[in-house]
């Protein structure tokens, strides 16, 4: 009983840090800051599991995880209590309510009231989630311990700070583990919350994956609704939960799923910047969220520069009836949303370059080769033929419908006609810069890869669009014209 | 109207294929659960290793890891089970070498009877014998 309340303590905790950061960042200024709130408070779960898991990161560092558990829980409270501060100050500029569009609760009851068509997409959205939820469970009852990734790389990791003493628990980054190079969110909150309860229960992972999923689609469902409407809202948590691979990345517990909500929270953060209210702790934000991304996956170290180099392209290069509206009329007014988005990035980056430079021995992609063989290999036309079938096996086959998934959505966005307006074409152009240039980035890795291109590609390309998914839904979605 | 009768077709599809549910079955946990047996079957040699032992090392000697789905998954969670220790995977002549590169050793075979054989007269002390083919064996480094 003690055990299930801590863990009850252990999974609220990073929720209200997540609350108090999302009102946050939504606070003080903008006629959309109640909308706002209410969209981005999906995202709250996942953003709090990223600040409980860095926090218990750097504590274990200092004073080893198991040294007094209950010290460690009043330093998150003294952080959900700062945030909560700072974010009642922020929001001391109070705006009428009226003039904030409604947020997705407030759209439901709307149109729950008029709108026949929304009802039944509301039903189609209710039965997915009830569907997802019962394959969810069937498939953690099957595999309590979660998938193969799960016991061998992630929650193996957590075990090293649950059952280690200060110096042992570091032989997680010694060049015998598995992986030992891999960022540690993941692991870090499993852990976290292990040694919060004293043992290592299989509940743990599960509730934590559940937890992320919850996250993704309310997140993915809210954002839409935020920005397209609340058809394409539900819509978009309908195709969702409706794709077996989400649902497989999901209950095996591995990282693809925390990394694809990152990714996800990122983008709405940049999508709502630039869409409406230049509301400028959405850059920040959005820089946490792909901080959090770079210490959940390698494949952060990705998104992160695509985002980098996505947004300063947008701010100093976009062609005329691309550029963000109202236009940043000096040189400095558009460094300043580049160094935002940095300075939320920055202290995750420089957690992730200690802990690379520092604690571990060098990725298995870039420690085996001189520069000219990776040359050599990404001038192989064979490799590229390689890579080129699997895209089109992936564009073919991926997603698990019964129809070819991607090729579906291609003809609904023909059917249901793209149109952006154009207040929204800088804030698209830069999320769906960041997926293209991240998606990019992916597959000039298998180029180089020193593996077995066939055998790389087969054991990971599948996850590589799984943590795409929420993000380039939520990017196909704006492409639609908005509802009246 | 476009876009509802575009979305209107896509939820249909997306609830077609929402339908491909496991039976009602599924929702227990199945007992010959391949991860679950493993794991039973490793964490035998966990209690008979003295807190001193901080590498181990893992051989399947009756073939090679890589080509075998069941070996990789033992080797895995052997790691698991075993942490904070660190397991190596080694290979089979192990057994045989002069100077093996661990004093702690974890020989798994597909039975007991195809283990005791293989080891009757290899240089290593079996500290545990689980009685389903795995083996916990000792070599002091200095011998």
């Amino acid at each position: 009983m003690a055990a299930a309340l801590t863990l009850l303590l252990a999974l609220l905790l990073p929720v209200l840090i997540g609350l108090a950061a999302v009102a946050l960042f939504a606070g003080r200024q903008g006629r959309c800051r109640r909308a706002d709130f209410w969209t981005l408070a999906w995202a709250a779960p996942g953003l709090g599991m990223g600040f409980s898991s860095v926090l218990f990161f750097l504590w274990s560092l200092v004073f080893y995880p198991r040294f007094a558990p209950g010290l460690y829980i009043g330093l998150e409270v003294l952080v959900l209590l700062g945030l909560s501060a700072a974010a009642s100050a922020s929001a001391a500029v109070r705006l009428p309510v009226e003039l904030a569009q409604p947020g997705l609760i407030e759209t439901l009851k709307q149109a729950a009231r008029k709108r026949i068509f929304t009802a039944l997409l509301a039903l189609a959205f209710a039965a997915s989630a009830a569907f997802f939820a019962y394959r969810f469970l069937a498939f953690t009852a099957q595999n309590p311990l979660g998938g193969w990734d799960a016991w061998a790389i992630w929650n193996y990791k957590a075990r090293f700070l649950l059952e280690g003493d200060p110096v042992t628990w570091k032989r997680v980054f010694a060049p015998q583990a598995t992986h030992p190079d891999y960022p540690f969110l993941l692991s870090g909150f499993i852990a976290r919350c292990w040694v919060l309860i004293g043992k290592d229960r299989a509940a743990v992972p599960a509730l934590t994956a559940a937890l992320f999923s919850f996250s993704t689609v309310g997140l993915l469902t809210a954002a839409v609704t935020r920005l397209r409407g609340l058809n394409l809202g539900l819509l978009a948590g309908t195709l969702l939960m409706s794709l077996p691979v989400f649902t497989w990345t999901a209950a095996s517990q591995y990282a693809d799923l925390p990394l694809a909500f990152y990714f996800l929270a990122a983008l709405v953060c940049i999508l709502l910047y630039f869409n409406e209210n230049r509301r400028s702790l959405y850059l920040p934000a959005a820089g946490i969220a792909a901080g959090f991304a770079l210490w959940t996956k390698n494949e952060g170290t990705s998104f992160a520069l695509a985002a980098g180099i996505t947004l300063a392209a947008v701010l100093f290069a976009a062609p005329g009836k691309w550029k963000p509206l109202p236009f940043y009329e000096s040189k400095s007014a558009r460094i300043r949303p580049l160094l935002l988005f940095a300075a939320g990035l920055l202290p995750a980056l420089l957690l992730y370059a200690a802990f690379k430079g520092w604690m571990v021995p060098p990725t298995d992609l870039f420690n085996r080769r001189e520069p000219a063989d990776y040359l050599l290999l990404a001038g192989d036309p064979n490799r590229w033929r390689l890579i080129a079938q699997a895209v089109w096996d992936q564009f073919l086959h991926w997603g698990g419908w019964r129809i070819p998934f991607l090729p579906a959505l291609g003809v609904f966005l023909l059917a249901a006609g793209p149109r952006l307006p154009r207040e929204s074409r800088a804030g698209v152009l830069a999320a769906g810069g960041i997926l293209a240039l991240t998606y990019a980035q992916y597959m000039a890795i298998y180029l180089i890869t020193p593996h077995d291109l066939a055998w790389h590609m087969q054991t990971s390309i599948g996850r590589l669009y799984n943590q795409l998914l929420p993000g380039a839904l939520l990017v196909l979605m704006c492409l639609i014209r908005k509802e009246d | 109207m476009r876009v509802k009768i575009a979305a209107g077709l896509l939820a249909l599809a997306a609830l077609g294929s929402t339908a491909l549910l496991p039976d009602r079955a599924a929702l227990r946990v199945a007992a010959d659960n391949e991860v679950l047996v493993a794991l039973d079957r490793v964490r035998c040699v966990e209690d008979a290793l003295p807190e001193t032992a901080d590498l181990i090392g893992y051989a399947a000697p009756e073939g090679p890891l890589r080509e075998e789905t069941g070996r990789q998954r033992e080797f895995y969670l052997l790691r698991n089970a075993l942490a904070p220790r660190l397991v190596v995977e080694l290979p089979a002549e192990v057994l045989a070498e002069d100077l093996p590169p661990v004093p702690w050793l974890i020989a798994s075979y597909t039975g007991r009877q195809a283990g005791l054989d293989d080891l009757n007269g290899a240089d290593w002390t079996v500290v545990k014998d689980c009685e389903n083919g795995m083996f916990l064996l000792h070599r002091p480094e200095d011998r």
